[in-house]
Parts: C-alpha cells; structure tokens; sequence
C-alpha cells in the first residue's frame, strides 16, 4: 500500500518547503538571501511584510496594484534537504510507524517534485540506509524506500546518531521521531545540532495509545525498546498523572527545541492523517 | 510421634495465609508499550537515600535474615516477667446444694454467685486458685492453678448437684487442704451461719457469701401415698415460709406426666398444712406439684412410691425348724402352719414347704426346700453358683449329702457338679433340692442370708429399687451390673457398676434402670433440710497477707510469631514486585 494517496500527491504538487532560514533571518537582516546569484530567475511575489528588505520591492506590481510585492528570486540557495528517520522498536506501536513513514514520504516528495536535492538516511539492523537523489523521477523511488524499511533492534539509542547522519552540505534537516527519549539526551543533540547554522525542524509523531491509554488495571508493562518492565496498577488517576507527565515532557522538547534554534511540530495520530499533517505543516508555515 | 504443644497448632494459620495471599495475589497482565519513559518517572519518584536504596536493592534477602532470626528468637521461646507479682493463694468453695437454684432474674443464684467467682479469678491476675464444691464428699474442681482461662472454663462447667451442702465437713476438708503460708478463702453459698467457720488458723482469711435478700419459699415438705383397695390416697404437707397466704392447685402426676388429679389449697402465712386427695390407683409412682410460683423451685415437686407391704411368710411345720429360726433371726413375719393350712394363707404371703403340689399354687410365691419322700441322689462336690442369685450368699463352704431329682422345667441357680441344688421356676418359685437334714447348711451364714434374699427376690417391688438422696452411693440388692440408668425423658445418665453399686442422680426426679429388656424405676428425693431457704448475713474472719512475690512469665512466643507472618507476607510482595523467577 502507498505510503501517500493520490489525492495527497495531487495536493502536495501546489506546495513547497518554506526556507526558514529565510524567514527567521529576512527580519533580522543577517544572511541576507537577496544574493544575486548567477540566476536572476523570478520565481514568485510575496506580500511584503513590515521588516523585509525594502530593496526587494516589486515596484512595477507596487504601480500597478497599489499592493507591496517582494520578489524573490529563484537564487534563494537550492534547498537540500536531509530527512532522518526514527527506526527504534519504540516507533513500531499502532499506527505511529506508518505516519512516521508518511511524514518522511511526504517531505520527500515535496523536495523531489520542486527539483531539490533530497537525502535521507534512517538506521537499519546491520546497517545505515542512505538515500541521495535530486529530480522528479524519484519520487516514487523515494517512496518505495521509505515503505521498504523496517526496526532496528531494541536498545539503540537514536537521538544521539543523528548528528552524525547528517550530510556537511544539508541546509534543511527533517528529523522524524517519536520523542520518547530522555530530555537530557535531546538537549544534547539540540546542542550538537546548533553547532552549524542550519535549519533543524523535528516532526514529533505517536500513537493512540500513548495518547489515550486505554488500559485499566493491574498491568506488567514492558518497554518495546528497553525491555525494562514495571509493575502498575492503573487507575484514572494513574492515567491523569501519566498525561501531565507526558505533556510536561513534550512541552520540555519544545523549549528545548526553541532555545536551539531549531524548530518542532507535533503530529498527532488521528484518522485521515495526511491531510492532518499537511494542514499542521501549513500552520506552521513550514510549507506553503 | 506426637506433639507436646498440640495448642500452638493455631500457627497453621501461617502457610494457610500464604497460600490464600497467593491464589489471591494481583495477576498483572503483561504489556508491551512503546515507552516507560512517561511512568518510570512519577512510579519511582521516591528519591531514595544511597542506604534506602541499598535496602531496598537487598530487601528480599534482608528480610529472609529476619525471618531466620525471628524464627530462632522464637524457638528459645522469649518470655517476658509480668508485673503481676502477687503470690496470693485463693481458694475458693461453691455451695452446688439445691437450695442454690433460687431464681434471680433471669438467672439463678448459682449461676451469679459463679459469675462472681469468675470476677474474683480475672481479678486476681497472677494468684494461685484451688476450686472446691461441698456435699458429702467434698470435691476439687481446680487444684493450685494459675491459669485463669482454664480456671474460669472449670468454674462455668459446675454442675447444680442438689446434695446438701454438709458445709461443716467441706470447711474442714478445705482447712485440711490449705497451704502453710495460709490463702484468702471465699465461700460461695446462700445462708451459712457466723458458728461455721472456726477461726484457729493464721494467715487465712475467710469471706462467706450469702445471699443477700430474703427469700420467702413455699414447699412440699411430705410426700406419702397409701393403696385404699382400688383408689390410692395422697398425702401432702406443704410450708409455707412466706409472710403472705399461699393459695393454688395441687396437681398429681403419673410416671409418664399424666395428670391424675388436682386438689385446691391454702396456706396461710408462716404455716404448714396437711392436703390429702384420692387419686385413681395406677401404677406405684406419684409426683405432686404445686402451682405457686416462688424463688425457688425444686422443692415445689415431689414424688413418691407405693410399697406393697413387708412380706410375711408361712413355714410349714413339718419342714426343719432351721429355718423357722433363721426367718426369725433375720426379723421376718413368720408363721407356722400345718400343711393343709398353707394354701389358706391370705395371697401373696411366701410358703416355704417340701411339699411339691403347693407349686401349682398360684396365689402364693413358694420356696420349695426339699421333695419329700421322693428319691435322693448322692451328691458329690463343691456348689457352683450357675446363675446370679444375691450378692450375698456365698454357697461356697456348704456341704451337701444327697440331693433331690431336679425338675426339668426349672433353670438351674446353684449346682453340685452336674446335679442341680438351687432351682427357680419361671413364676419365681424356688425349690431347693436337699432336705436340710442332709446338709450343713444352718452352719453357715449364707443360711439365714439366703431365706433374706429369697425373701427380697419376692417382696421386690417388680417395678421399683427404692427412692434416693441425689448423689447417694447405693449398692443394689439383685445383680444389676449390666444395666443403665435413663431419666424420665430417656437421656442416658450412668451405668452401674459391675458390682452393683450406683451413685443416684443429682437431679430429683424420676429414673429408669433397664438392661435394654426390663427395667424398673427409682426416685431421687431432695433431702429435707434442702427444702428450708436460709437468710444470713455475709461476713469476714480472719486476716491474709500475701507472702513473696510469683513471678508469672508472660510468653512472647505469640507476639513473636505473628510478626514472622508478618515478614513472610512483605516478602512475599516484595518477591511478587519483582517478579517471580520460574
């Protein structure tokens, strides 16, 4: 089965990455993307916002529509992008492996279709999968890859592999996972990422039972990655403390994500998923 | 093999609680989720010290220690001394007399006044108690123990014995008894006089108590009945020891409790009567009752029998006079009477003659002492006693000549070798098969013992022994070592004894002594001082003090055990927490 319908495909053609580093920057006037590279290639208008380069001012638009208009030139570095796949047994609960597949499928195909320069590695037993590629032709290549993988063994840490993963010439890094490693061990990697300016953006995915356990009683629960077991007795009460303590962590990764820089947008499981997560990118302007 | 302290098998209850905690212990259902990060962090949010956690890390094994070291505690058996240091000697007498069964309320004076000495042993923690009851032979319910528990238990388990109190001969057996270092003595009863305890020795207190209220008592204090031709007539006094007149019926019953007739009375205050009725003639057992209901009960029935009169025997004049002298030795009515004369004999008089066609008489019993004319047989050997006759006669030692041809239809009594010399006919009839002249039997005292118990057999009542005082020690005339006393409502009492002694009844009333084929009844009468309620005053004589000090050691043991129980089960959890290693 595909990892993404048609229909979502059909949709996904009318979007692109939104390069945050020019978003975050444009205002501060540091890197400053208006280089005038070898392509002075129009590409699009945006509306102008307060802050931006009064120099990109379309002005021919400006007089005909009476509206501000930046342009902006298809100069803006060539986006290569490197998506990172959480592949610990952890992933591998309800649904959370297959959105954690769409979700890569998805920004893979997005950069593919606009003629970027996509690669993507996620972690196998035995080995480390790698995918480098650039051009429409591959989407479905791409796809086919992504759906072809499987779990690695229990108790490989992933946080901490990513920094090594990542190419020297990625500027846009999509790291896929589920968030459930410790905070200390986030903040480590956040840091690690941070050494090099580049635009970390992490897609948080879980499953329905992590959001709403649904069990109730006397129960040996058994870590899928670790293995460490824990005798509980859950009640509703349980259960509260159990969600305080999950949204205290995930509100902890978001902190942490911001204090680095580095960008973080959860992706609930919830049926009809793509369309969820589409809408969830667009809100936070991650695609448009 | 067997065990000395059968009592501490309540431990069972230690691998019983396991193995219920087991059947019972939380089952938790194994589950796989993606993390335990989120419920690892608020389970163990208890941050434990180094050391807490090191215990924690070896808490099964230190609590296995302990229940090794508990459990080697526990086998020294630890003791600890009570406070309770007083070596005190407390002796105390309950009076179990009839007159102790007056109502109080709901319950009896007996049972408050065992209700107070039940008080004074769970007040005494510590001393010593030595239980006593009176009657005729004072007896020890508790001797010297320290035991409340079993004390009290002793104490519930009294019987009511209706004996008198005879408190005269249980205070001296009590003083006989009492230890050197002198006792604290508490006399339970319900109207001892001051006279009754001589105070002559030291370091012995004693205490009576008497009932402490008047009681006014209404009783039957005769009994009799007499046989008027077909009728019996009945004869009642009744007391009355109240301050105001006794009226109501007086209802005569049969053996079975059927009613046989009621006369009214009244009997004015402080005084004595004299009632008497005509009751229809069945059977020889009476029981009159009274219809006023006063304090106390028992002495408001009681029964009587009906005795045929002494027997009077006729002797044949031309049998040997051995035996009219014999009869007379043993205060028999004897008359001698020409052989024609004896058939004239009123009925029911014994004949003893030789004279065989007297057997065919049916009015009179007969003992047939030798056949006349008839042919005698040498006889040869020792007498045998064939079947049990009396207790009494002892035939050992007589020597006999000849004897007479026995008769066939007759079962053998006594026997020389093979030759019948005692024989009794079905009807009772006995026949003694020598002529006295060929024998040495006046010699012996079994002579006048056996023309006694001859007499007995026929002059005993078919239907009763007699009547007794509770309790009273009675050895019975006839063998009756078989058989078994019942009450009236059939409840098995007692057997008697082998040889035909018996202790009656406590409990007035009626009785029944069967061998399972016949049987015959006897009465158990209260005694008549019994029948009078006494009024004293409780009093106090003499001093007692306590020597030394009795250490009661208090056992651990239980304490010590309960709490092994206790470290099993956490261990047993902590074990379950871990997860069992099958």
């Amino acid at each position: 089965m595909p990892l993404l319908t048609t229909s979502t495909m059909n949709k996904l053609a009318n979007y692109r990455i939104v390069s945050r580093k020019r978003q975050a920057n444009g205002r501060r006037g540091t890197h400053a993307s208006q280089r005038f590279g070898s392509s002075l290639d129009f590409s699009d208008f945006r509306v102008y916002e307060p802050g931006d380069d009064v120099r990109q001012i379309d002005w021919n638009v400006y007089a005909r529509t009476d509206k501000l208009f930046i342009k902006r030139f298809l100069d803006e570095q060539e986006m290569r992008v490197h998506i990172v796949l959480d592949t610990t047994p952890s992933m591998n609960d309800g649904d959370k492996w297959l959105h954690a597949q769409q979700v890569a499928a998805l920004f893979g195909y997005l950069v593919l279709t606009h003629d970027d320069s996509l690669s993507f590695t996620a972690k196998q037993p035995e080995r480390l999968h790698t995918f480098r590629k650039k051009g429409t032709m591959y989407r479905h290549v791409f796809q086919a890859k992504v759906e072809e993988l499987e779990m690695t063994k229990a108790d490989e840490p992933f946080l901490s592999t990513i920094a090594s993963q990542i190419p020297k010439d990625a500027n846009s890094v999509f790291v896929v996972t589920d968030g459930l490693e410790a905070l200390s061990e986030f903040e480590k990697t956040c840091q690690l990422l941070a050494r090099r300016p580049r635009d970390i953006r992490f897609i948080i995915v879980s499953s329905e039972q992590e959001e709403n356990p649904d069990y109730f009683g006397d129960y040996l629960l058994v870590d899928r990655e670790s293995s460490e077991s824990l005798n509980v007795t859950v009640t509703p009460a349980m259960i509260k403390r159990y969600e305080t303590t999950r949204k205290h962590h995930f509100e902890q990764l978001e902190n942490l994500a911001a204090r680095y820089g580095h960008s973080l947008v959860f992706v609930p499981s919830q049926p009809d998923f793509l369309s969820a997560a589409l809408h969830q990118f667009v809100r936070f302007q991650w695609i448009r | 093999m067997s065990f000395l302290q059968w009592t501490n098998s309540w431990t069972l209850i230690f691998p019983l609680a396991v193995l219920l905690y087991y059947f019972f212990r939380k089952r938790y259902t194994p589950m796989t989720i993606s993390s335990t990060l989120f419920w690892e962090s608020f389970m163990n949010e208890t941050k434990a010290s180094p050391y807490f956690e090191k215990l924690q890390k070896n808490a099964l094994l230190f609590l296995q220690l302990l229940a090794l070291f508990l459990f080697v505690m526990l086998v020294m058996k630890p003791y600890s001394p009570a406070t309770t240091a007083t070596g005190q000697d407390i002796w105390l007498v309950l009076d179990t007399s009839a007159s102790m069964e007056t109502r109080e309320g709901d319950t009896t004076w007996f049972e408050t006044q065992k209700t107070r000495m039940r008080a004074l042993v769970d007040s005494h923690e510590g001393a010593t108690f030595t239980v006593v009851t009176t009657g005729d032979t004072p007896t020890f319910v508790v001797q010297n123990s320290t035991n409340t528990s079993a004390v009290n238990a002793a104490i519930t388990a009294i019987p009511l014995q209706y004996e008198a109190e005879q408190l005269k001969k249980t205070v001296e057996f009590v003083k006989a008894g009492l230890p050197k270092s002198g006792a604290h003595v508490y006399v339970l009863t319900d109207a001892a006089p001051r006279d009754l305890i001589t105070f002559d020795q030291e370091n012995v207190a004693w205490r009576v108590e008497n009932r402490p209220t008047e009681l006014g008592n209404i009783a039957i204090k005769q009994f009799g009945v007499s046989q008027l031709e077909d009728e019996t007539n009945a004869i009642v006094e009744i007391q009355n020891d109240t301050k105001e007149v006794a009226t109501g019926t007086l209802e005569f019953l049969d053996l079975d409790g059927q009613s046989l007739g009621t006369t009214e009375y009244e009997v004015p205050a402080n005084e004595r009567q004299i009632v008497s009725a005509k009751l229809p003639a069945t059977g020889s057992f009476y029981e009159a009752v009274l219809s006023s209901e006063d304090a106390f009960e028992a002495d408001n029935r009681m029964t009587a029998t009906l005795y045929r009169p002494v027997l009077k025997v006729a002797v044949d004049d031309q049998i040997h006079p051995t035996i009219q002298k014999a009869l007379t030795a043993i205060g028999a009515d004897v008359v001698t009477v020409p052989t024609d004369d004896l058939a004239l004999r009123p009925e029911g008089e014994l004949l003893i003659t030789s004279n065989e066609e007297l057997l065919d008489d049916t009015a009179h019993p007969i003992l047939l002492v030798g056949r006349g004319e008839n042919e005698q047989l040498e006889a040869a050997g020792v007498i045998e006693q064939k079947k049990p006759f009396s207790n009494y006669v002892d035939l050992s030692d007589v020597y006999v000549q000849a004897v007479y041809e026995p008769f066939p239809e007759a079962t053998t009594i006594a026997a020389i070798g093979e030759q019948p010399f005692i024989q009794q006919f079905e009807n009772g009839n006995l026949a003694v098969l020598a002529s006295i002249d060929q024998t040495d039997w006046p010699l012996h005292p079994s002579y006048p013992l056996f023309l006694w118990a001859a007499m007995e057999q026929f002059s005993e009542d078919a239907e009763t022994t007699g009547s007794y005082f509770p309790n009273d020690r009675v050895t019975l005339a006839s063998q009756y070592g078989e058989w078994s006393i019942y009450d009236r409502d059939g409840e098995f009492i007692s057997d008697v004894a082998s040889d035909s002694t018996m202790t009656a009844p406590p409990a007035p009333g009626f009785y029944q002594l069967t061998d399972g084929d016949a049987s015959k009844h006897f009465t158990v009468m209260l005694e008549q001082q019994e029948k009078q309620l006494g009024f004293e005053k409780s009093y106090e004589i003499g001093t007692y003090e306590a020597e030394g000090t009795a250490e009661v050691d208090r056992s651990l043991v239980p304490i010590g055990a309960v709490l092994l129980l206790l470290v099993l089960l956490t261990e047993w959890e902590v074990q379950r927490r871990r997860g069992f290693t099958t």
